[in-house]
């Protein structure tokens, strides 16, 4: 293995552990300031929030790159900046899943009978060896049973998910130029390194990871298959002390990610605002990435709903073998489907959207199948139930089933498949390695400038893009909202057969 | 004020559910018949997954599900919500306060008077009042079990389904919601369906009763019938205390009769047997405990030994260990 990649491996290996200790403790705060944000000014709470989940990482890259090349004499204080970058931005995520997580199979209730169970060992002298050579081992084997069923485990598990996150990061590690194996095998791939021997460099990271995007799986397939009661937030650390970290820390991820990015390129927007509307075909591009993205997304969706609703066991294993794919990160499943794509038989799809939607899909796919299984939660689920009973009622019940559907259930649906377009539409790395020629994704068009320093023209394309996706998507959320309730009006208000007056039956009785 | 009728509420044939974990529901026939029907069971019985089969949140993997009210309504077309649930999640709408859940289910309009007199009473009955502003989230266990009922009447169903109403509740305060629960069901006409393992709500507000067990339906008919004669020994456990005699037991404990209900074992409970202190009586008590309104006894008759469990009279004389005798059937008929 060459030198600079094992640097760069290793570098990426120990930031990846801290930025996931760091983010663990601080989501796991930030995620208490959650419980009770239903309404009024606590909606934004959650708002300052998840805001970095879905701020672009390029625009944070991209303002800081100047930074570090300002910083480019003293490596350690460019580092600490990405490192606190990457802390800021994936603190949300482990909040969010904090939150969402099922109680732990071992709650302190439980612990606190093993912990009786263990004095009353000792007392009568079970569990001291006494002889036996095998008893501490076995001992300790169950204590470290314990340990991972219980909250210590789950805090593992949000680590791993931080973990997989900072260590397949790609664009901000490569427009602040920090070292990565993630931009070292781009670098490498770009600069004309064959295939084959990207993907055996890759092959190593992408091992090293393994064990983390296994706790990862297993932690999605427990989120999508809990069928107890959800008491979301229950559990978490409380009390000021805790509150004012979790402020702290999310007035510090709020200006790191968002307000002095904005700061350093405000200027740039006035000046180089005009460049925009010049170049029709940047926003006839983004209009095609966004629609591209958006389906996508359904696709992405839909597969994750047969993950989580399917009775069989094949169905479900098929979802989840791509989940796994897009697990392993953006730039190992571009390598993976450009490879296949290389087979003579797909060759001459090479640089066509299909590898990029095939890729995009999978990358998706943990993604999807997370938030799919936070909507349809059992408890969920009856919520919406109780609200579709409702449905069958007279037009003043129908009409508030209608608004009660739309609040319990339909906009965390559209919110879902939005983020889920959002994020495929920014996502470039993949796009980078399978390169689809007829459709090359704006921001990857936008990215490749970037590492020529701070344009001003280009700085107002950056932030008027990521502004038109975000109008988009607010129209779009519109235009959903009326076919709703144009749709359920048309169905229920006006159909006067209403209930379907079926039976329940089943050939095969 | 309308009356809820004697009809049958829905019918089931042969009905089973399974999932890739395993069966949920192997095979339930049966009638579920109003005003107010339970589905008894231990925990594990499929209770819940027949309650969640009723109301269409899940499908049968095979049988017939059939409800008979649905189709009633469809007739009628009078627009009324022929079902609504509250299940043992409760599925209170956590964007809502506990007066908007009930706002948002009423079937006139919202701002009419009569629909905010309806809300005030149902608030009170469920001591709801002070709650009126909070949502899911901030409400205790049985204070949430409180607003999801609320809510389900206050939706006036042709039917209500419940899983374990209540149950939650301090039992102080239960019977008061109970009866306030049966007055405002019968006010809109609403059938009941509700699930329970507690035999006290099914004794008390029942009429029908379809008895699960380990996922197969073991009795289907009115709770008066299982309460009396039950078929079996387990069955008859499903509506508390009672003493059972197997047929070639009853002539050896009651000379001169030959066999209990329907030619299978008979079935006494607590308050139909009275156990009357008699010298020279051939049966012996050999151990006696007093546990509330039962005497709980260890009796002998020639070599046979069992237990008994039988009322205390306000003026009977106490029972002891060593006394004999008589045991008197007191449910009017012989065997």
């Amino acid at each position: 293995m060459e030198t600079g990649f094992a640097v760069a491996c290793g570098v990426t290996f120990l930031r990846a552990c801290v930025v996931a200790v760091a983010a663990t403790a601080l989501g796991a705060w930030l995620a208490s300031a959650l419980r009770g944000c239903r309404s009024g000014w606590s909606r934004g709470l959650w708002a300052t929030i998840v805001f970095p989940l879905l701020w672009p990482p390029i625009i944070p890259g991209y303002a800081f790159g100047n930074a570090c090349g300002w910083l480019v004499h003293h490596p350690f204080w460019a580092e600490v900046l990405y490192t606190a970058l990457l802390i800021a931005q994936t603190m949300p995520v482990a909040a969010v899943i904090a939150f969402h997580l099922p109680p732990a199979a071992l709650d302190p209730a439980g612990r606190h009978v093993v912990r009786l169970l263990r004095r009353r060992a000792t007392v009568s002298g079970i569990g001291d060896g006494g002889g036996d050579r095998l008893r501490p081992v076995l001992s300790r084997l169950v204590r470290w049973r314990l340990w991972l069923i219980g909250e210590p485990g789950q805090l593992v598990a949000i680590a791993a998910v931080i973990f997989v996150l900072a260590f397949q990061e790609f664009e901000m590690a490569s427009l602040m130029r920090r070292p990565s194996w993630t931009v070292w095998i781009l670098d490498a791939q770009a600069g004309g390194m064959y295939l084959s021997s990207t993907l055996s460099y890759a092959a190593w990271p992408v091992l090293a990871q393994s064990p983390a995007v296994l706790v990862v799986a297993l932690l999605l397939r427990r989120m999508i298959r809990w069928r107890g009661p959800v008491r979301w937030g229950e559990g978490l650390p409380s009390g000021v002390g805790v509150r004012i970290v979790g402020g702290a820390a999310r007035l510090v991820s709020v200006l790191l990610l968002g307000l002095v990015p904005l700061r350093l390129l405000a200027r740039d927007l006035f000046v180089g605002g005009g460049v925009f509307w010049r170049q029709g075909d940047v926003l006839a591009s983004a209009l095609q990435g966004g629609a591209m993205s958006a389906a996508l997304a359904v696709c992405a969706w839909t597969l994750a709903g047969r993950a989580v609703e399917s009775g069989s066991a094949v169905v479900r294993a098929a979802v989840f073998a791509p989940t796994v794919v897009g697990l392993s990160g953006a730039l190992a499943t571009g390598l993976l489907v450009l490879a296949v794509f290389q087979l003579p038989w797909l060759s001459s799809w090479r640089g066509t959207v299909i590898p990029y939607a095939i890729a995009e899909v999978c990358l998706s796919l943990p993604r999807a199948v997370l938030l799919r299984g936070l909507v349809e939660s059992e408890s969920r689920r009856m919520q919406t139930h109780a609200a579709e009973l409702l449905a069958r009622g007279g037009v003043a019940v129908r009409r508030s089933a209608a608004y009660v559907l739309w609040r319990v259930d339909r906009r965390f649906r559209f919110a879902c498949v939005a983020l889920l377009a959002w994020w495929t539409f920014f996502e470039l790395t993949a796009a980078g390695v399978l390169n689809p020629i007829l459709l090359e994704p704006i921001p990857l068009v936008l990215y490749n400038q970037m590492h020529y320093g701070h344009i001003a023209g280009l700085t107002a394309m950056v932030l008027l893009v990521t502004a038109s996706a975000g109008l988009t998507v607010a129209g779009a959320f519109a235009v959903y909202a009326t076919v709703f309730r144009v749709g359920w009006w048309i169905r229920h208000v006006f159909d006067s057969g209403w209930g379907t007056g079926r039976s329940t039956d089943v050939p095969g009785a | 004020m309308a009356s809820a009728d004697r009809s049958i509420l829905w019918v089931l044939e042969n009905v089973a559910w399974s999932e890739a974990a395993g069966w949920r529901l192997r095979r339930v026939s049966g009638t579920l018949v109003g005003p107010v029907a339970a589905v008894m069971g231990a925990s594990g019985a499929g209770k819940s997954s027949l309650l969640e089969l009723l109301v269409e949140f899940a499908v049968p993997t095979a049988g017939r599900i059939e409800h008979r009210r649905r189709e009633a309504n469809r007739k009628r077309r009078d627009g009324r919500v022929p079902l609504f649930w509250v299940p043992q999640q409760l599925a209170l709408w956590p964007q809502f306060t506990v007066e908007e859940q009930l706002r948002l289910v009423q079937p006139v309009e919202a701002g009419s008077a009569r629909a905010a007199a309806r809300r005030e009473r149902l608030l009170e009955i469920f001591e709801l009042t002070s709650l009126r502003n909070a949502r899911p989230e901030a409400l205790s266990g049985g204070e949430a079990a409180r607003a999801a009922l609320a809510r389900g009447v206050a939706a006036e169903p042709e039917v209500l389904v419940v899983d374990e109403p209540l149950v939650n509740v301090a039992p102080v305060a239960r019977e008061r919601y109970w009866a306030g629960l049966m007055t405002l069901l019968e006010e809109s006409g609403t059938a009941l369906v509700f699930a329970s393992h507690d035999p006290d709500p099914v004794l008390r507000y029942a009429d029908h009763v379809l008895c699960l067990d380990d996922g197969t339906s073991a009795f289907a008919g009115t709770v008066q019938e299982l309460y009396h004669r039950p078929p079996t020994r387990h069955l008859a456990g499903f509506l508390g205390a009672f003493n059972w005699w197997e047929p070639w037991e009853i002539p050896h404990w009651f000379p001169g009769e030959a066999a209990g209900h329907n030619g299978g074992g008979l079935c006494l409970r607590p308050e139909q047997l009275d156990v009357q202190a008699c010298p020279g009586a051939d049966v012996l008590i050999l151990a006696v405990r007093a546990v509330g309104g039962l005497w709980h006894l260890t009796v002998r008759r020639g070599t046979a030994t069992r237990a008994l469990v039988v009322a205390r009279h306000p003026r009977q004389p106490a029972l002891a260990a060593g006394m004999t005798v008589e045991l008197i059937r007191a449910d009017g008929g012989a065997a």
